[in-house]
Order: structure tokens, then C-alpha cells, then sequence
């Protein structure tokens, strides 16, 4: 139980920012990241292994997220940008991709952005989304595929821990 | 890749917000107290006194490592009095978005005193509820009078929730609140404390004796004048708004140290900048 409160200090900001990448809205974030500690920390002893504590929670973090897109599908799109951006450097090339992906499907942009926002390898994500890797590698190429990006089988496939920038 | 490259610097921009801070240490908080959270709507009263004792063996077992080696020889949990959810409803139409955990008690071996405080909960919390709608289809309705478009209206977000200050076995204390939220928030707060032994309910007097009025006003003037020495931005009514003094039945609930906190409506002693007010009574 402290082990996991630790966990989720640590890495609220993470927390945050994929849960703002689901639904686009400061309030609904927080919302969002609030449920999914309540669910984890009152669901602990369902996890067997400690080793798995970061996969385990983000299960619980992507489904929270995406329980609230099909709850509030109604009056969700207003697709506006984060007030708070730090300003620097060319934002409007940098949203442009980056808010592609927020109209990607939900399921594809779990694998987005956890592959490449969060630095996951495929194989946790494999366990987050609860699939296998073929079925996340496939996601991942449909959504670059989508996003009209170039892909190389080198970018999508594992290499080490850390997705590759090299293009 | 280059263009991830810079989506990923956007996703990393994004700040979370001063009060991300607040909020997880809430939930961290509301998950120490929350003895029960089903996944379902609607569940029945079965259902769920059945998963609050497996959390209350939980909570006990995480409190309590010793303890919990020694349950295994206990045949049954016990009886744990608490407020568990009796059921969690969700209802989304065009005019509101509702969500309710409506709590009642449990397990405290007097079924008199349980039947009447849920049956009070229930139908209090019903009220609210339909008042609440009713409010909400009313702005619905006017928005489409004036000329609004159905799609561009928000929701009000109506929300019925409650929290347990204290239980510590023989008194239980807890809140229930209901909030509105549109253009502004709105909110009301019910306070329970029950004292398990005799079943009935505490008053101030109960918990501070005879004097509890002086007592309570001391402790309020005190916190006052302390509140506004500690932050310059902090302002109470002063002259003729001035608090002089609570009322006999001033809300009040029991904090987890088992001290009584006074609690002050919005508007009631101080701008409705300052919210509502809490004054923690200490022995004297």
C-alpha cells in the first residue's frame, strides 16, 4: 500500500499528462487521475506481483481514461489546446502532430502515446491494454499509418527500453 | 519520427496544474477512508455489505500486520459498524450529468438505529436529487427558450457523495454532499454523528457539556483572529456581520483526532471567498 502511494507521487505528472491526452480538459484530467488512484489503492491486493506496479497501474489509468470517453462522448470534443503549453520553440508544428494524435481512436492513441510519450516498450504496453504484442504492433503501425507518418519496421520494433528517433 | 519527436515535446509541455497535487493526495486520503467502491450500478444491499467486509479486512490487514495474522483463526470478521455505499447511480440526459454514492450504515448491532438513519439518508438524498434535476431541466429549458442550441448546452454536473470523519467504534461521523456545478458551484452539507452505543444522535452538548456554547465561541473568536494574523488574505465579517455567536444545532462533525470541528456555511460569518469555515474545538 505505501509502496503505491510512493509510486503514485512520484509520477503524478506522467499520470496527468496521459490522462489530459484522453480527454482534453483540464478538470476531466484530474478527474480522471483521482478515480484511477481510488480504484488502484483500493484494489491493491488484486496485484501479485510488485514487479508489475507500473504496468498494472496504468491498466487502471488507460481504462479510467477511457471509461470517461465513452461516459461523456456527448459533450466531449471541444478539442481545444491545454492552456497551459510552455511556450517555446515552434508549438504550432509540435501541436499539430500532437493533436493529431489526440483524434486518433482511443485504442490506437494508448499505443501512441504510451509507446512514445511515456517510453514504454511494446510488451508493456502488451500487459497495460491487456493484448498481445502482435496486436499492439499492428495498432501502432494503423496508427502512424494514420497520422501520415513514415514508418520503418526499425521505429515500431523494440530496441531496447526506449523508442528509437532516428527516421 | 521527427514529427513524434515533437509531439512528444508537446505532450511533455503539457503542466499539470498546481492543484494535481491536492487531488492525489485526496484520493489518497478518500481511498484510506472509502470502505467500498462497487463497479457496478445499482448493487444491492447484499452485495455490498459482502465487499465492505473484505475491505474492512483489507484496511485492517494493511493497518495492522500482526492483527491480521491472527484473523485467520477467527471464524468470522466481526462485526465492523460502518458507512459503506449503498449504491453508486450515473445518469447522463440532456440537461444534467448525475452522480450519486449514496451511503448508509452498517453492522452497528442496532437495527432500530439503522433503519431510521438510512431511511433519513435515503430520503433526504432523494429529495436533493430530484430537486437538483429539476433545477437543471429548468436551465435547460430556459437555454432552449432563449435561443441556445441543445448541443451547445453543458450539463449540470450534479454530485451526491459523502465522507467519514471518524469512526473509531463507538461514534461514527460523516458527511454527505451534494454539488452543483455550471457556470458555478454550488453545494450543501448534511453532518451525521452517531453515537453506536446508545444509537442516537450526538449534539454539541453531548460531546462539550452544558457550557458547549461558550466553549465553541471561544474556540471560533480564537480561530478567527488566528486565521487572519496567519494570512492577510483571509477576511471575516467584522461590525454589525461580525460572528458573536453558533447556534444550538451548529453543523458539526467529528475529525479523525475525535475532536469536534464547527463548520460555518458559505456567506455565514466571512465573504464567500472564504467558503465554508471549519473550527476544530480543542479540549480546553
Amino acid at each position: 500500500m505505501r509502496e503505491l502511494e510512493i509510486y503514485i507521487e512520484e509520477h503524478q505528472d506522467s499520470f496527468y499528462r496521459l490522462a489530459y491526452t484522453y480527454v482534453k480538459d483540464r478538470d476531466a484530467a484530474l478527474d480522471v487521475v483521482q478515480n484511477a488512484i481510488v480504484q488502484a489503492l483500493t484494489h491493491i491486493h488484486t496485484l501479485k506481483d510488485a514487479a508489475h506496479l507500473q504496468t498494472w497501474f496504468y491498466r487502471i489509468l488507460v481504462n479510467e481514461g477511457l471509461t470517461y470517453l465513452r461516459k461523456n462522448k456527448r459533450y466531449l470534443p471541444l478539442e481545444e489546446l491545454p492552456e497551459d503549453f510552455a511556450d517555446d520553440g515552434d508549438i504550432a508544428g509540435r501541436l499539430d502532430i500532437y493533436s493529431a494524435v489526440g483524434r486518433l481512436k482511443p485504442r490506437l492513441r494508448t499505443v501512441v502515446a504510451l509507446r512514445y510519450f511515456e517510453d514504454m516498450s511494446l510488451q508493456d504496453i502488451a500487459r497495460i491494454t491487456g493484448t498481445n504484442l502482435n496486436t499492439v504492433k499492428t495498432r501502432l503501425y494503423k496508427a502512424l499509418k494514420e497520422l501520415r507518418l513514415d514508418m520503418t519496421e526499425e521505429a515500431v520494433a523494440e530496441k531496447g527500453e526506449s523508442p528509437t528517433w532516428n527516421s | 519520427m521527427e514529427q513524434l519527436k515533437e509531439a512528444r515535446l508537446a505532450y511533455t509541455a503539457i503542466a499539470p496544474p498546481p492543484d494535481l497535487d491536492e487531488v492525489v493526495k485526496d484520493a489518497v486520503r478518500l481511498s484510506r477512508l472509502r470502505t467500498h467502491k462497487p463497479s457496478h450500478h445499482g448493487g444491492r444491499i447484499a452485495a455490498s455489505i459482502a465487499a465492505c467486509l473484505c475491505l474492512a479486512f483489507v484496511i485492517t490487514l494493511n493497518s495492522a500486520p500482526a492483527l491480521a495474522m491472527g484473523l485467520y483463526d477467527l471464524p468470522v470478521l466481526g462485526q465492523v459498524a460502518r458507512v459503506c455505499t449503498l449504491w453508486r447511480f450515473e445518469e447522463s440526459t440532456e440537461a444534467s450529468y448525475v452522480r450519486v454514492n449514496m451511503p448508509a450504515l452498517e453492522n452497528t448491532g442496532n437495527t432500530e438505529l439503522e433503519q431510521r438513519i438510512n431511511y433519513e439518508i435515503a430520503y433526504k438524498v432523494n429529495e436533493k436529487l430530484d430537486d437538483a434535476k429539476a433545477r437543471a431541466k429548468e436551465f435547460y429549458d430556459a437555454f432552449l427558450a432563449t435561443g441556445g442550441k441543445a448541443d451547445e448546452f453543458i450539463p449540470m454536473d450534479i454530485n451526491i457523495d459523502y465522507q467519514v470523519t471518524c469512526n473509531d467504534g463507538k461514534r461514527v461521523s460523516f458527511v454527505i454532499s451534494q454539488s452543483e456545478t455550471q457556470a458555478s458551484f454550488y453545494a450543501e452539507y448534511d453532518y451525521y454523528n452517531i453515537d453506536m452505543e446508545t444509537g442516537r444522535e450526538l449534539t454539541l452538548s453531548n460531546l462539550l457539556g452544558g457550557d458547549y456554547i461558550e466553549k465553541v465561541n471561544r474556540a471560533v473568536l480564537a480561530g478567527i483572529a488566528a486565521d487572519e494574523t496567519a494570512n492577510p488574505d483571509d477576511l471575516y465579517f467584522h461590525d454589525e456581520l461580525a460572528f458573536q455567536s453558533i447556534e444550538p444545532d451548529q453543523p458539526f462533525y467529528i475529525n479523525e483526532q475525535g475532536h469536534v470541528v464547527v463548520v460555518f456555511n458559505k456567506y455565514e460569518i466571512a465573504p464567500g471567498y472564504m467558503g465554508v469555515r471549519r473550527f476544530e474545538i480543542l479540549p480546553e
